[in-house]
């Protein structure tokens, strides 16, 4: 199963590393950027995608409209990350395209759990 | 504020000079009125005794006229009688009786002045009288028969009053020689003027019951007086005398100054009074008068004080009703009353009253559509020139009745401000509360990760800081949670959906979702079954109820003894359902109860009980109970008030959800 995790921190992005590390069924990228990640949907194909909302520009929504504009990754499951709680943004997410939305913050220790359940 | 009063020195000034003034004049208003009182009784009292003076002489002079022609008559008949026994000369008396005798006693009956007859001879015996003892006495040494021995005809006198021997009586002897045609003297005849005389004489004229009228002799003898017996100091008298030079007497009337002067006092007296009576009265109302007056003059006085003040207060009105920051628009529904301010005009820019008055009234429904009480109407209003954000405003009106018409009174806030500064806040909080957050997650998650990847290779001191620091981590998290959750209540952003509960799954979900944290700390969970095995439904917020719920749960474990149990359960009241956390911890003491839903208020126990926390929970679970509607309160019996069976119970009350509004909603 192949994940891309896009988060500008990169303390999130090794931690979530070090967490799936060790898990043999899920295969991660990582992009640090919007604009790392919009040229690895050109490249590769994912089953999941974990994308952070506030990045700096292109941010998560950029990305998430690219990918389901995208035809190639039309299976993958979107999932955004965010501390913005409120049904409204949640709504817009789900509007643009996304699949799940996942409240920060979240346990790394449990997200590939997370990850086999949604996929 | 209390605000000068104005020129009151001149005023209290004023008034005692005015005062002085009006004193003085007073007292010599009433000095004049004495003094001319005083001159007016001294004038009457002259006059008065002028008056008595003339009075009493003329009593004299009608006393000497009549008893002048009194006596002249008795005089004439007198001498008739004479000329009848004149004519031999008295030598018998016998002869005497026989001839005269019958003649005699005639001319004592006519003649009333006198009231006896005596007939001397020349050597002064008593040849006949009308008292027989005095016959052959001797009476030559009586003054009037010496006297009347040298009169001639037609002449008689009258001597000073003796007291008869025969009789006793006053008497006033009065004389006439017996002189024959042939001018022949041959006797005396004598008689008396009685008191009886008098008396009648007098009595015809009309004497005062005071009067005082005396006949006194050449030598001052008192022949014959009527009036008061007593005796009288001469010099009380007021006294008139006319002489009679033919019989040598002299009238004397007096009368007491007392007597004379009483009518004077009387009329001095009465007058005084009722002078006296009328100038108080005048002099009563000239002070009532005075007192309106000055009642007036200060009520003129205070009316002007006022006046000013109102002046000076509606200066002040102005001026704070011109530079106050929010527009003022006053206007009626008649179109008479058009008043802004800077603000107002600004706002709506508009040049004066009445265009602001207009511009605003475009912009507000009609006035009758708006209701009574405060209203409040969002206007947009064109940019002014020099705004940079376009102007959301809000008009307060508020509806008078005054003066016959209706008034609006309308306040215009700009509330772009306030929009700016609350989407300002909103944006802070969101990036707190990603700045916040990320950090955390990173450092949770490392640590979590950290005890569960590496915890066994751990050795023992280091896997005790991994666990200090994950607890931190995560208490960190809660009260950034708490913040955030405790400002959107604030901001009224915090969102609330509102479904069907029952009570029974909300109690169950409560004990299981906080069975864990019980059990790290020995604590058991348990709900009571609701009683009869009713239930009921609620309409809250799911999430909300539970946080509600987890909040005081966690509380009773934290501060619950090892080994206890906390009880949940609710009471279904008729209308309501009112739940409760019940605990056997310490308790709270007494003092801290009013203080416990304080944010971060002073903590309840000291250092050795106080349990850790954020200090918001129960601030954070009284608001999520009041925005639902509900109220919460705690009851406690606490150690540190004495009490042995110690705990607290925590009661949160929520309307019951009856069926039908239940599916309406």
């Amino acid at each position: 199963m192949k994940v891309l995790f896009v988060d500008d921190e990169a303390d999130i992005r090794e931690l979530i590393e070090i967490a799936i590390m060790i898990e043999d069924d899920i295969e991660a990228t990582f992009a640090g950027s919007g604009s790392e990640a919009l040229a690895l949907l050109e490249t590769q194909v994912f089953d999941v995608m974990l994308l952070d909302v506030m990045m700096p520009p292109p941010d998560g929504l950029h990305v998430l409209r690219a990918a389901r504009a995208n035809p190639d990754q039309d299976t993958a499951k979107i999932v955004m990350c965010t501390a913005r709680t409120s049904p409204e943004s949640e709504a817009e997410f789900r509007g643009l395209g996304a699949d799940h939305v996942l409240h920060k913050p979240f346990k790394p220790l449990k997200l590939a759990d997370y990850i086999r359940s949604i996929a | 504020m209390s605000r000068p009063d104005f020129f009151p020195e001149v005023e209290r000034v004023d008034g005692t000079r005015s005062k002085t003034k009006f004193r003085l004049l007073t007292a010599l208003v009433a000095l004049v009125f004495i003094f001319d009182l005083v001159l007016l009784a001294v004038a009457d009292h002259r006059r008065s005794e002028a008056r008595a003076q003339q009075q009493l002489r003329h009593f004299a002079e009608l006393f000497e006229q009549s008893l002048d022609a009194s006596l002249a008559v008795a005089n004439l008949e007198m001498w008739a009688m004479i000329d009848d026994i004149s004519y031999v000369p008295l030598r018998n008396k016998q002869y005497i009786e026989q001839s005269y005798g019958r003649r005699m006693r005639r001319a004592m009956l006519e003649i009333e002045q006198i009231d006896s007859l005596v007939l001397l001879s020349t050597d002064g015996t008593v040849m006949w009288s009308t008292a027989e003892g005095l016959l052959g006495m001797n009476l030559a040494d009586r003054a009037y028969f010496a006297n009347a021995i040298t009169l001639s005809r037609g002449e008689y006198t009258v001597g000073s009053p003796i007291t008869s021997r025969a009789n006793s009586r006053h008497l006033t002897p009065i004389a006439w020689p017996v002189i024959s045609r042939s001018g022949e003297l041959r006797g005396v005849v004598a008689s008396s003027l009685g008191a009886e005389y008098f008396g009648k004489l007098l009595s015809l004229q009309d004497v005062g019951d005071d009067m005082i009228v005396r006949l006194v002799t050449a030598d001052g003898a008192s022949a014959f007086a009527i009036g008061p017996e007593e005796a009288i100091d001469t010099s009380q008298l007021m006294t008139a005398t006319r002489p009679l030079p033919e019989v040598g007497l002299r009238i004397e009337v007096s009368r007491t100054r007392k007597a004379v002067m009483r009518t004077f006092w009387e009329r001095t007296i009465i007058f005084g009074l009722i002078t006296s009576a009328l100038s108080v009265i005048v002099l009563v109302s000239v002070l009532r008068t005075r007192a309106q007056s000055v009642k007036l003059a200060s009520a003129l006085k205070q009316s002007e004080l006022d006046r000013m003040k109102i002046q000076a207060t509606q200066r002040e009105f102005d001026a704070i009703f011109e530079n106050v920051g929010d527009g003022i628009v006053v206007f009626d529904d008649l179109g008479t009353l058009h008043r802004s301010n800077l603000a107002a005009r600004q706002f709506l820019n508009a040049k004066d009253d009445e265009s602001a008055v207009n511009c605003l009234r475009n912009r507000l429904p009609l006035l009758t559509e708006i209701p009574k009480e405060t209203a409040v109407i969002p206007l947009s209003l064109p940019q002014t020139g020099c705004a940079e954000t376009p102007q959301t405003m809000q008009c307060r009106v508020m509806k008078l009745q005054l003066y016959g018409a209706e008034i609006a009174y309308c306040v215009l806030e700009d509330i772009s401000a306030q929009e700016r500064l609350s989407e300002t806040r909103m944006s802070f909080i969101t990036s707190v509360n990603h700045e916040l957050r990320t950090p955390l997650t990173s450092l949770s998650g490392a640590l979590d990760l950290l005890r569960d990847r590496f915890g066994a290779e751990l050795p023992a001191g280091a896997s005790k800081l991994v666990s200090m620091a994950t607890r931190n981590a995560d208490r960190l998290l809660v009260l950034v949670n708490d913040i955030l959750t405790l400002q959107a209540i604030d901001q009224n952003q915090l969102l609330i959906s509102l479904e069907p509960i029952r009570v029974s799954d909300a109690l169950c979900d409560a004990v299981q979702t906080n069975a864990g944290y019980g059990l790290g700390r020995n604590v058991t969970i348990a709900a009571d079954p609701l009683p009869d095995g009713e239930d009921a439904i609620v309409m809250l917020d799911p999430i909300r109820l539970q946080q509600i719920l987890s909040n005081l749960v966690s509380n009773a474990i934290k501060y619950s003894p090892q080994g206890s149990q906390v009880r949940i359960g609710a009471e279904l009241l008729p209308d309501s359902v009112r739940f409760y956390v019940t605990d056997r911890g310490p308790g709270i003491p007494s003092d801290a109860l009013g203080r416990l839903f304080e944010r971060f208020g002073k903590p309840i126990h000291g250092r050795d009980l106080q349990a850790s926390g954020t200090g918001l929970g129960l601030a954070i679970t009284r608001e999520l109970v009041q925005r639902q509607g509900g109220e919460i309160s705690v009851t406690s019996r606490s150690q540190f008030d004495g009490a042995q069976d110690t705990g607290t119970t925590f009661h949160i009350r929520f309307p019951r959800h009856t069926k039908d509004t239940g599916h309406t909603t």
